[in-house]
């Protein structure tokens, strides 16, 4: 069955811009959808990443009044007045986290502004154990980076935030190219999208597979990757659009746009407002949204001015039982009064539109499984990257060019593969770095995240070294699947927490890690046996490929 | 398989297609966002829905460029179009 389909002219520009942009973004976007694969799961994965996590959270215990004073008795030095913000633990991540700032320091003789923005910019980050009831300090002060890395590491992966400055919006326009591509691909392949979809078969030449799972896939993946398209370029390039606005309808006056739809952003207190220390106590405060809102569990209290007559604390919740259940409800502590709410289930459009944007894009809308899926589908999108650039290379396999051309042709492909296959052998290096590197160093996450990098340069290096495609995906896949294997039993080396063990007290988001990466290296072997008949086969038919049979690196 | 040549531009005119689309593209989606807010009472929404509904716009407006026939032609219609909205903006403001 054939669909009307585009002009001559029309699908050879769209074939041509989806070609020219795809190849592009190609190894970045890979990047991109494999950290966010992983990222998904970044709270899932907290209790195996810091092994000091591994605690049972049985209920929800209100320690905020108890937090605070320990704060006040053990860091003298923190300005209680200034914002506090407490994350209370959950059971994935049981840890509470504390953020709160330095008292400003005054120097004596050079009272300058820079000093005092340098001073008023020390913050410190700091985490209570819900069981030993201790306090410690996370990051700042003589902390330079947090304790822990994995989930961090990868988050900011993601949108590229490790280059300073431009990496957020190079991400950014990948994601609006990749929307660019894929609108583009759907163009190009709709005339027989349908007899595609339906003649998948995975029989038949490697070469034949990858074609047409190109287009199955992409065809599968639509909703998903124009979501992540959108959604992505959103996070990146929001000021591209919503700066101008702000200049348009508000004069520029941020505060003004904010209240409409962030007016948790706008709260101010009082500089001179008096001391008063009878003020309500934070636990009751939150004890009664939990009786007086729905189905709600506290993500956040911020408390600002606390011990002045205008204390205000806001509490962010999340309602799991809706879609897009986000609310913040602001109190004052004098009297109780609420002075700002936006409830999970009263929301207004506008106060929805970035929750629900969040909500799909952090898969946060339908628990596990909705986690699980999203995670394939990712993957399912990296294939669609690597078999884009296949496609690529091998349409160019011909005598209209000549065999400097397809020198060029063979050395990008080696290249990004390269860039590709070695991030996956490097994550796991990155969770067996995680636990092999004593947590005690101080610099900790520093050295994880150098060996991390270095490793992944090094892989990238050891792949470009193979003769060909095949010989190269082979190698990543044996070099994954051993490395896969390592990762459990480097946690049961350094913690004890042996997979079984795990499992027989119930650690299931310890086990959930390890049994992954169990999984992956399974899959690994799998693959790297399969590629090695079908390939084999391809190539005895194959003719005029011989100028490529060399490593680019020997 | 790869697009045949001759259905393909200069490079002048694509440089000026890429430019119209891009650049053009970008800055004639958001007058249009802008324009909408400005005419519609509820502003703040139509900013929020232009968090996704801009880079779709921007993106058909990119396809667009590259469909056309002559880049002068379609970077001068895209110029046009951010004039128009972008001087019914300042004339109601």
């Amino acid at each position: 069955m054939k669909l009307k389909g585009l002009s001559n002219r029309a699908f050879n520009i769209f074939l041509h811009t989806h070609t020219v942009a795809g190849i592009v973004i190609s190894f970045a976007l890979y990047i991109i959808f494999f950290a966010g694969a992983f990222t998904i799961f970044r709270s899932e994965i907290y209790q195996w990443e810091n092994p000091s996590a591994r605690i049972q959270l049985t209920e929800n215990s209100l320690e905020y009044d108890q937090i605070i004073e320990k704060l006040k008795q053990q860091y003298p030095e923190v300005d209680t007045e200034k914002d506090i913000i407490i994350r209370p633990g959950t059971t994935k991540e049981p840890l509470t986290t504390v953020w709160v700032s330095m008292k400003d320091k005054v120097e004596k003789n050079g009272n300058t502004r820079k000093e005092v923005n340098k001073a008023r910019a020390e913050s410190l980050e700091l985490s209570y154990h819900p069981v030993n009831k201790t306090l410690q300090v996370y990051e700042g002060k003589n902390k330079e980076s947090p304790p822990t890395t994995i989930g961090e590491t990868l988050f900011r992966l993601h949108y590229f935030s490790q280059i300073p400055i431009v990496g957020m919006y190079l991400a950014g326009f990948v994601a609006f190219f990749f929307l660019f591509a894929s609108i583009t691909g759907v163009l190009i392949h709709w005339r027989n999208i349908i007899t595609k979809f339906y003649g998948f078969s995975i029989k038949g030449a490697w070469k034949q597979i990858w074609t047409n799972a190109h287009t199955v896939f992409g065809l599968i993946g639509l909703p998903f990757q124009m979501m992540y398209a959108v959604t992505g370029a959103f996070y990146c390039l929001s000021i591209l659009l919503l700066a101008p606005a702000t200049i348009v309808f508000f004069n520029g006056d941020q505060k003004a746009a904010l209240t409409a739809f962030r007016p948790d952003r706008v709260i101010e207190v009082n500089e001179k407002s008096p001391i008063n220390t009878n003020l309500k106590n934070v636990n009751s405060v939150v004890n009664k949204f939990y009786k007086t809102i729905p189905d709600i569990e506290v993500t956040r209290v911020t408390v600002k001015h606390l011990g002045r007559e205008d204390a205000i604390l806001t509490a962010y919740v999340q309602d799991e039982t809706i879609f897009n259940g986000y609310g913040v409800v602001g109190v004052t502590l004098k009297d109780g009064k609420r002075v700002m709410e936006v409830l999970p289930r009263e929301k207004t459009y506008t106060q929805a539109v970035l929750g629900a944007i969040g909500a799909i894009h952090f898969a946060e809308f339908g628990g596990i499984a909705l986690k699980i899926m999203f995670f394939i589908l990712a993957f399912i999108t990296c294939f669609i990257i690597i078999s884009g650039v296949l496609i690529w290379k091998e349409a160019r396999n011909k005598k209209e060019y000549t065999d400097k051309q397809k020198r060029f042709h063979h050395r990008i492909t080696m290249w990004y593969l390269a860039i590709c296959f070695g991030l996956f052998p490097a994550t796991a290096i990155l969770f067996i770095a995680e636990r092999v590197i004593p947590m005690a160093l101080n610099n900790h996450s520093s050295l994880v995240n150098t060996v991390f990098f270095v490793s992944w340069l090094i892989l990238m290096i050891v792949g470009l070294f193979s003769k060909k495609e095949s010989i190269l995906t082979k190698r990543y896949l044996y070099i994954n699947g051993v490395l896969s294997l390592i990762v459990p039993i480097a946690n049961g080396v350094t913690t004890g927490d042996w997979l079984w063990k795990s499992l027989a007290n119930q650690q299931f988001y310890v086990a959930a890690v390890d049994i992954f990466w169990l999984l992956v290296a399974s899959i690994s072997f799998f693959l790297a046996t399969s590629i090695y008949g079908k390939s084999d086969k391809v190539e005895k038919t194959k003719k005029g490929s011989a100028v490529l049979e060399k490593p680019i690196l020997s | 398989m790869p697009a045949k040549k001759e259905y393909l531009s200069t490079s002048g005119q694509r440089f000026l297609k890429v430019s119209a689309g891009i650049l053009g593209g970008l800055l004639l989606s958001v007058a249009i966002h802008l324009l909408l807010g400005i005419l519609l009472q509820n502003k703040v929404a139509v900013m929020l829905t232009g968090t996704f509904t801009a880079f779709l716009l921007w993106a058909a407006l990119l396809s667009i460029a590259f469909l056309a026939k002559s880049g002068w032609k379609i970077l001068g219609i895209y110029l046009a179009g951010i004039l128009i909205c972008s001087s019914i903006i300042y004339l109601i403001r």
